[in-house]
């Protein structure tokens, strides 16, 4: 398959740089390191919140400068490490996400599928203000899931959860992947638990990789719970 | 309908007994304020005097330059003041676009007004030109600070919401979505406000002006009415363009958010 990302002699303001990095599309690639090693600048030079200074960014072969950045994002869709929740319902949420994307909402019992499958079943009305912090990163993902794009880039996805709803949701990213092409990039410091389910890893420190292990690893990751 | 009273220089002196009396009570009160209070009234008397006397120029003049000059000086005056008040608040991208926003945004009402409403002969006769355009760029400077000032707090308060909003997809409108007819209504309340209570809780100002010129309650009325849908006509377009102008000053062309200018 060809490589979702690719980027060449990367660099931004100084916090980050790479020189080269080829990420394979269908794969679960995880970014690893210390706080302040630029884990976030990365996702969000790959989702185009901002532009890198010099070098170039490749998505599935085309240079990002290329594509209509709304477009970009709209592919690879980007969550935050504490995603912002809009007030109103978890419904008003994933309803605003959908119209940000320009897509169909799909039909409810989709939505409370896979609410229930990151323990949020009986949430669909639920007011935001009342949900926990865990519950908001779910809400989160599940909000940015529920877009089926072609690509997820997720900032620490499981930095508020405990260790069950973490694996919980590594496995379910892991089948995800498995569908026809998707990515899945992923930001998170615990590199132990993280890097069981992942074909690719990057650690990141002062801005410089200093490990990279490529290549698709054999998939034994559906035997890890 | 009686002409106008004209009012004798030592009339006018005697009114400013209510300035000696509030400086009195704030002396009294140990306000400190004294200062302020005289230094108000003196530059109300320069200015007012001045005015007067230019606008007595001004009316006989009867030039079409002449009106649209002192349109400018009013616009370019508002400017400045509106700098003034934002200064601080707002980045430079913003900053450039009040300009065009206001300037547009009075200067067509305005005509319109002049043109079609008041059908003034000629459309440029200072005497109503003059007046409705100082009431026009006056409530439009305080609208656009106003929906200026806080669309300039949204973007800064609420990054985090853009920003996941644009991760999700959002064109920079939909990620600003709310925030702008926030900063709108923000910026016509006071308008509206004004409306509501117009004629019960006060006489607007200009109203009371003309009785007092001369005219009947009944001709000042319309007039006042025709002023009042001109401001807010004014005071709307000024403020949608600003709003619509400004919120592309926070994202550059490649739909990113900017950082926030020092």
């Amino acid at each position: 398959m060809e490589d979702v990302y690719r980027l060449r002699e990367v660099s931004f303001n100084g916090v980050l740089t790479i020189p080269a990095l080829n990420i394979p599309g269908g794969s679960l690639f995880l970014v690893s390191g210390p706080s302040g090693s630029g884990k976030t600048t990365f996702l969000k030079l790959l989702n185009n919140l901002i532009a890198c200074d010099r070098g170039e960014i490749l998505y599935r072969g085309r240079d990002i400068l290329s594509i209509d950045p709304v477009e970009l994002r709209r592919k690879a869709v980007m969550v935050s490490q504490s995603p912002y929740i809009f007030p109103g319902t978890v419904y008003d949420n994933i309803l605003l996400a959908f119209n940000f994307n320009r897509k169909e909402i799909v039909s409810q019992e989709k939505i409370e599928k896979l609410l229930s499958r990151f323990g949020l079943a009986g949430f669909l009305h639920r007011q935001t203000d009342k949900l926990s912090g865990g519950e908001k990163q779910r809400l989160g993902l599940v909000r940015a899931l529920l877009l089926e794009s072609e690509t997820i880039l997720l900032d620490e996805p499981t930095a508020a959860l405990d260790e069950k709803n973490s694996r919980n949701v590594y496995n379910y990213l892991n089948s995800w992947v498995q569908e026809d092409g998707r990515s899945v990039i992923m930001v998170s410091h615990d590199v132990s638990v993280a890097g069981n389910y992942t074909d690719g890893t990057m650690i990141l420190d002062k801005g410089q990789i200093v490990e990279l292990r490529q290549g698709r690893v054999a998939r034994e990751r559906t035997a890890v719970d | 309908m009686n002409e106008l009273q004209s009012i004798e220089i030592w009339r006018l002196v005697a009114s400013y007994l209510f300035l000696v009396l509030v400086l009195l009570m704030s002396h009294f009160l140990k306000l400190g304020r004294s200062k302020e209070f005289w230094v108000a009234t003196l530059r109300m008397t320069v200015q007012l005097v001045l005015a007067g006397y230019l606008l007595d120029l001004v009316f006989r003049q009867q030039h079409v330059l002449v009106s649209l000059l002192v349109l400018f000086a009013m616009q370019g005056f508002a400017l400045v003041t509106i700098y003034g008040r934002l200064k601080g608040k707002i980045g430079p991208r913003l900053k450039k676009m009040l300009a065009p926003a206001l300037f547009a945004g009075t200067t067509l009402p305005l005509a319109y007004f002049m043109i079609v409403v008041i059908a003034a002969d000629p459309w440029y006769a200072p005497r109503y030109f003059i007046p409705i355009a100082g009431m026009t760029v006056g409530n439009s400077m305080t609208g656009i600070t106003l929906g200026t000032e806080r669309l300039a707090q949204a973007f800064h308060s609420g990054r985090a919401r853009i920003e996941e909003s644009l991760m999700l997809g959002a064109s920079p409108r939909d990620a600003a979505g709310d925030y702008l007819s926030e900063a709108f209504n923000a910026a016509v309340i006071p308008t509206v406000n004004s409306m509501l209570g117009m004629g019960i809780i006060f006489l607007p100002g200009m109203m009371t002006g003309q009785i007092l010129a001369g005219a009947s309650p009944l001709d000042s009325i319309k007039y006042q009415i025709v002023i009042m849908m001109g401001i807010l006509g004014s005071v709307g377009l000024t403020v949608y363009l600003i709003i619509q102008l400004g919120f592309r000053s926070f994202f550059n062309d490649r739909a990113q958010l900017l950082e926030e200018a020092d």
